[in-house]
Formats: C-alpha cells, structure tokens, sequence
C-alpha cells in the first residue's frame, strides 16, 4: 500500500484512539467497564498492527513515530492494576512481614554474629588501647567519657524530648536503609555497617567501663537499646539478602536473582520504619528521665523486644478462604 | 532503522514495541533539574518552618520544637522519598524526566509498580557511592540497557518516549521508504536548521525526488525549501 493512501485511510482511526486515551489520561485500565476496555483493546490492537505495518514498509515516517507512540501510552494503560495502597500496608504488616521475618532467620543469625563479634572486637580493642575508641566513637565522643560526664546527663535538661525523639528515629532509619542498601555492593556494605555499629556499642561499653559510667549508660538504653540495635541487625539481614541475589544466583541468572531478592528484601528492611518511630519516642521521652529505675526500663525494654518476636515469630493467622 | 540501543517489549499480536532507552547524558540533565527542584522545595520548607517556629514561640514556650520535629520529619522524607513520590504519582517521571521526555517502565514497557519504584530509588545510596554518583554512571555505562544499581534491583528501565510531532502534514502518493524517512527526518529536524544550511539539504532531496518521483515536483516553487513544503503541505 502507498504511504499517502495508508495515513488517508487510518489516520482517523488514530486520531479516535488517541481521544480515547486521552479520555482516560490517569485513568487505569481497570477503571473502565467490561465493554468499553473490550472496545479500546480491540482498537489497540488494530493500532499495534498498523505500527507493525509502518515500520516494515514505511521506517522513520512520520507516521511510524507517531504510531510508537501511541502503541506505548495504549501498553502502559493495560498495565495489570494494584491494589490501594492502603490495603496492602495492612496486608503487608499483618501477614506478608511477618512471614518475610521467618523466611529470613538464617540471615539474620549471620547478622547478629557479624554485630556480636564487632562488639566484642570494639570491646577487646578499646580495652586494650584506649585511644582506638575514637576510631568507632569519635574523638569528641570519648573526651567527654573521659572527663567522666555522659552524653545523657544533661539531655533530660538541654533537648526537648518531641525534637530528640524525632531525630533519633530519623537516623536510626536511616543507618538501617544504608545499612540495607550496602547490602548491593555484593554485602560488603552491610557487612562494614553492622561490623561497624557492633564495633561502637563494645567500644562505648569499655570506655564507660574504664571511667565508672557504666552504671549510668546503663541507665539510660535498655528501655530502647535492645530492640533497636535487634532491629539495626534486621536491617543487616536485609542487605545480606538483597547481596544474596548477587552473591547465590541459584539457577536464575545473576540479574533476575538480584531482582527477586531485592524485592524480598526490601520488604524486610521496610517493616523496621514503623518500630524506629516507637522506639525514637521512648528514647526521645523515656530513656532521659533518670527518675525511672534502671530495672523498669529493662522490663520495658525487654518487653518491646518480646512484643516484635511475638509479632514477627508467631504463626501466620488464618486466611478466611 | 538505527543501531541504538532500546527497550524491546512485547505488545499484543507478537509485535515488540522497540523505545529508544535514555540516554546517560539526558538522565543526568533529568536529575540535575530534579535536584535544583528539590532543593528549592526544601529551603522553602525551612524558611517556612522558621517562620511558622516564630510564630509558634508566640503562643506557647515549647510550641516551636514541635514546628522543628515537623521540618525535619519533612526534611527527611524528601531525602529519601523525593523521587519515589513523583515517579509513583506520574507513572514513571519525575518533573526532570518529564522535561527530557524520560519515563521509568518496568522491564517489560508496563507501568513499573509501587515495590519497584520504592526499590530503584532507595537505592540511589548504591548508585551514589562513593561520591556524586560514580558507581551508578559506571554500572550504566557498561550496561546494555543503561541500567543503574537500582535499575537491576527494580527490574525497571528509562525509556526515551518519541514524541508524535506536533503539525501532522499530507503526503503525496507514490513515495516509497527511503524518501518518506528523509523527508520525514527533514520535516523534523527544518525548524532546528540554520537557514543558511536549508538550502543546500533541500535543493539534495529536491535532486534525489526527481530522480524517484519526477511526477510530483510538477509546478512546485523554485526555491528547494518552498518546494518540499509545498510537496507535503501541513494540515490545518
């Protein structure tokens, strides 16, 4: 067929489909009715057949580019819609992160171990020599141990809880998504993070051993400590999975492997977000107060940690189908 | 047609659907301009905070912590969500994107979903590292689709979208492909030329139709350039 006589005769059935697209711009595919999405796929498909036809016999015509087009916005539309996104976070953390947690046990018994043994090389190393404790926390850090004061003395005083809860559990999320995200760099990433933040809890430990502040530090995390460093080794096991992918690719491909874990792992990470913010409030509102006994904040931090392993641990309830 | 590299996807009837993938160069500009963006969002929020923070102070002593918890709230979910947001709300483009013609899809031209854009985004510490995002350039430089680190994870693509060209024009019957594309390339690329180069490229293709076609430059105009306008009028 002549070019002039191929854009005559279907140009006005481009020209309808674009309106139709048009018509239903932000409007998914599934938000149509029956015969109405049965009528736009069948004028599609006629679409589709025509770019076939103008990129054979007419290539880099103006009517192949326009029909490219086209044929693309049509392929998006018929996308397979999603569920609100207010269905599947419910979904998600009633059921699916849970779930995600139990498939990730190994993991994570390999990230505690990488976060046990930096703290116990933290630990040892500071012991040892005093001065490498500014290598984990900082040379302004370990002056102020050393002039025997604790960064919580005057919290309770200088910093009004509402700002120090909301910037604690914004860098806690923080760490955790670096610490996650490192996980692409084949694990080596992840591996330093968790090595790391083991490393400065050990370090903290034996410098406030040192200068007789460790019943002070003690007095102040175990109401949030425990499960949010738990939580930060969570993040870890998230990012070995998310290396996993590249590191086991299993019978897929390198790349496909990537794509699953990733997905797998994300999921992993991100149902952590909501537990930093609850803990960022007891550390920002509770942990300074230096009226509580150290005894309740331990019973209350244990608890927080029994709450998320019942949560993460217990058995997926029942699907009503 | 051309040997660029694409995205070749599936549509209906076994036709592959081939988009130009985007190039590293436009993806840059994209999020140079996304940057700027977010960057002048987040002095507006801060300059806005410090307002609402004095006004806070007036009303009560320790209202304007609670302005300043806000601001950082804010601060950070731009951090690390500014990109995510626009990608989930426009189908794959960021205003960058939408300025260059770019849009994210999954691997295989659909709409990517809410996991995936999540996913290439959050990593976007990967592709930054160690600085000014040297690794994420390396990856897709070597890349055959110019897929960065979040890119493989997400199992998305950039895409370059043609666009249809704004004044559709009547062509005269008779011609055949390889004078419909270069005449189809000159009406595209005509307003981009200096008119001092119009001349010589038209009076050519003027030399080559009457080689193919010599029944159609019947009665045209003189001047080559006036000639193919006249060749292939625009439509109303």
């Amino acid at each position: 067929m002549d070019y002039a006589r191929f854009v005559a005769t279907r140009r006005a059935d481009w020209d309808e489909v674009r309106a139709l697209l048009g018509a239903h711009g932000r409007r998914r595919a599934h938000e149509l009715g029956y015969a109405e999405l049965e009528g736009l796929m069948a004028r599609h498909r006629a679409l589709v057949a025509d770019f076939a036809w103008a990129r054979t016999h007419f290539p880099g015509s103006e009517a192949e580019v326009e029909l490219r087009a086209l044929v693309f916005a049509g392929h998006r539309l018929f996308t397979p819609p999603e569920e609100p996104l207010g269905a599947r976070l419910v979904s998600f953390f009633r059921v699916g992160y849970p779930a995600r947690f139990r498939a990730s046990l190994g993991l994570l018994q390999v990230a505690l171990a990488l976060f046990l043994g930096g703290m116990l090389v933290g630990l040892v190393v500071t012991t040892l020599s005093e001065d490498s404790a500014a290598l984990f926390i900082g040379t302004d850090g370990v002056e102020l141990l050393r002039s025997g004061q604790i960064w919580t003395d005057q919290l309770e005083e200088t910093t009004p809880g509402s700002l120090l809860a909301v910037r604690i559990f914004l860098n806690n999320i923080g760490v955790a998504l670096v610490a996650w995200a490192g996980g692409a760099l084949f694990g080596l990433g992840t591996v330093y993070a968790v090595t790391f933040n083991g490393a400065m809890v050990g370090s903290m430990v034996a410098i406030c051993v040192r200068y007789g502040l460790l019943d002070r530090l003690l007095a102040f995390i175990p109401a949030h400590g425990m499960l949010e460093l738990f939580l930060i080794t969570v993040a870890g096991a998230a990012g070995l999975e998310l290396a996993s992918g590249l590191l086991r690719p299993g019978e897929a491909s390198r790349g496909a492997a990537f794509t699953a874990s990733a997905a797998r792992s994300v999921e992993l990470v991100g149902g952590t977000v909501p537990w930093f913010v609850l803990l960022g409030l007891v550390e920002g509102f509770l942990s300074p107060l230096m009226g509580i006994p150290t005894p309740v904040k331990t019973a209350l931090g244990l608890t927080l940690l029994g709450v998320f392993l019942v949560y993460a641990l217990a058995p997926a309830p029942r699907t009503s189908a | 047609m051309n040997a660029s590299p694409a995205g070749r996807f599936g549509v209906a009837l076994d036709v592959t659907l081939d988009l130009p993938l985007a190039s590293l160069g436009s993806r840059a500009l994209a999020q140079l301009l996304d940057m700027v963006l977010l960057q002048t969002v987040q002095i507006a929020i801060l300059l806005l905070g410090a307002l609402l923070a004095g006004l806070a102070g007036l009303a009560a002593e320790d209202a304007p912590t609670w302005v300043f918890a806000g601001v950082l709230i804010l601060m950070f979910c731009l951090q690390w969500g500014w990109f995510a947001a626009w990608e989930l709300a426009w189908e794959g483009q960021t205003p960058g994107k939408r300025a260059l013609g770019l849009r994210v899809v999954a691997d295989d031209g659909s709409t990517a979903g809410t996991v995936a854009i999540l996913l290439r985004n959050l990593l976007r510490t990967v592709d930054f590292f160690p600085a000014g995002y040297l690794l994420g350039l390396l990856v897709m430089f070597f890349h055959p689709q110019s897929k960065r680190v979040g890119d493989l994870a997400a199992g998305t693509l950039v895409v370059s979208e043609t666009r249809a060209p704004v004044r559709r024009r009547r062509w005269p019957a008779g011609l055949r492909a390889p004078e419909l594309q270069l005449l189809g390339v000159w009406f595209e690329r005509l307003p981009a030329l200096s008119p001092d180069r119009r001349h010589p490229l038209a009076s050519k293709l003027v030399e080559r139709l009457r080689g193919t076609n010599p029944e159609l430059l019947g009665g045209l105009p003189e001047d080559p350039v006036e000639a193919l306008a006249a060749l292939c009028p625009e439509e109303p």
